[in-house]
């Protein structure tokens, strides 16, 4: 039973919320609500649903330097390896599910043929990330390219996606 | 057997499992920071572009002095630690608002730092310790009730939504799009990708498995109490599986964590 001030306003704040977590599905309201989270308080619950990502995508750079020479491709492959205590602690399940986000919102921004591309978030955290990666020898500028492929069930040479234009260094 | 009937013991049984789930995530942070750096993919320097407020002005500046490296560690470090208090301590301190309003605090600036990174355990954590706090300064039997009955409703729809959003995919009801994932470099295990392939039925059963499992979750308040408990024990198996076989480490401690809210739910409902 309610009692007091306190009791009312609790429970104000927790049907307004729940009411949030339930609308937020709704694809009108869905816009408005995300725009607005920005302490990510309105989950959108989906575990791989309904069109999972099937796809690997993979990170590379190159470098040009001065004289106009490139060095090969290099990716930077995600952390793979799991053993059985990864089930209780796995620390570089942060890397590689940052890489997983940051490749994975790159390619819609991509897919919808965004214009404005260069200036996106993940845009500038990939190209951020390649630029601080140490080089033995100082090259002048750099690229990267996302590539997909389809896991290792599959013969088909990975696709690509994306290549950016060189950056100064 | 009834047990977790009384509201304080069953939020403490939550608190301590959504607990688990921060302290190893916060140690998982503090040994491999190099993420949070500046070069990293957790940067400060290009998650604060994401809003103007938090790129400059007076707020941006404030959240630059606790957000950039190294100083999120000490952000970090509280979290961790008072993560670490809430798993040993007793159950008339852990629910304290002086233990519970810092670590939101410390939970809630680190969402705004950046997109990547964080998965749906995070955040099933971070709305547990966000429901306790006003819990904590009004702590009544109402209160404490309402918040179970909340934490209730979120695994409900967690599961329940991503249920429904299975069952309209082709892919889900007929295994593929579950081999599929299995052969991802992120989420898969070569070995049991392969093993699914060979045997597609294997994957069919188990993903139909999946889809009505999840699904009964939208009714699992209104189900009889021994078969919640039945749902509830394929839960466990379902989230220690997905850790092993997807590297899924801490949904398994956030979502167990719910399920204390939903058995006094269930049996406390009163119908």
């Amino acid at each position: 039973m309610v009692t007091n001030i306190g009791e009312v306003l609790v429970i104000g704040f927790f049907a307004i919320w729940s009411a949030l977590c339930i609308v937020v599905y709704l694809p009108k309201i869905n816009t408005f609500i995300r725009n607005i989270d920005y302490f990510a308080l309105i989950p959108e619950w989906r575990f791989f649903a309904p069109n999972p990502g099937r796809h690997d995508f993979h990170l590379l750079y190159r470098d040009k330097f001065a004289d106009g020479s490139l060095t090969e491709w290099t990716e930077i492959a995600p952390i793979l390896h799991r053993r059985l205590l990864n089930m209780l602690y796995n620390p570089n399940r942060r890397r590689n599910k940052a890489l997983f986000d940051c490749t994975q919102e790159f390619s819609k921004h991509v897919n919808v043929g965004d214009r404005a591309l260069e200036l996106a978030i993940p845009y500038l955290a990939l190209l951020n990330y390649i630029s601080c990666i140490p080089r033995s020898i100082s090259p002048g500028f750099t690229q990267f390219l996302i590539m997909y492929s389809a896991g290792s069930l599959t013969e088909k040479d990975p696709e690509i996606l994306y290549i950016s234009k060189f950056h100064a260094l | 057997m009834m047990f977790l009937t009384n509201p304080q013991v069953a939020i403490t049984v939550v608190e301590k499992f959504a607990a688990l789930t921060l302290f190893i995530s916060g140690l998982e942070y503090l040994t491999e920071p190099k993420q949070l750096m500046d070069d990293g993919l957790i940067s400060w320097r290009i998650g604060s572009l994401r809003q103007s407020w938090l790129a400059g002005g007076p707020v941006g500046k404030a959240l630059d002095r606790i957000l950039s490296y190294p100083s999120v560690l000490g952000i970090i470090a509280v979290y961790t630690l008072l993560a670490g208090v809430i798993l040993v301590g007793p159950p008339d301190l852990i629910i304290q608002p002086w233990i519970i309003l810092p670590l939101v605090a410390a939970l809630g600036v680190l969402f705004l730092r950046s997109n990547y990174g964080y998965d749906g355990a995070d955040q099933l954590a971070w709305i547990i310790f966000t429901g306790l706090a006003p819990v904590s300064i009004i702590a009544t039997p109402t209160t404490q009730t309402i918040f179970l009955w909340f934490v209730a409703l979120q695994v409900s729809l967690a599961y329940g939504v991503a249920g429904i959003a299975k069952a309209t995919a082709k892919g889900w009801w007929n295994g593929s799009y579950l081999i599929e994932i299995l052969g991802t470099q992120i989420y898969g295990r070569a070995t049991i990708a392969t093993l699914m392939r060979r045997n597609p039925l294997l994957s069919t059963l188990h993903s139909c498995f999946v889809i009505l499992w999840e699904c009964s979750f939208l009714f699992i308040l209104f189900l009889p109490y021994p078969v919640v408990l039945v749902f509830i024990a394929a839960g466990v198996v379902f989230h220690l599986l997905n850790a092993y076989v997807m590297g899924l480490n801490t949904f398994v401690w956030s979502f167990i964590a719910a399920y204390p809210a939903l058995l006094f739910c269930v049996q406390t409902r009163g119908w």
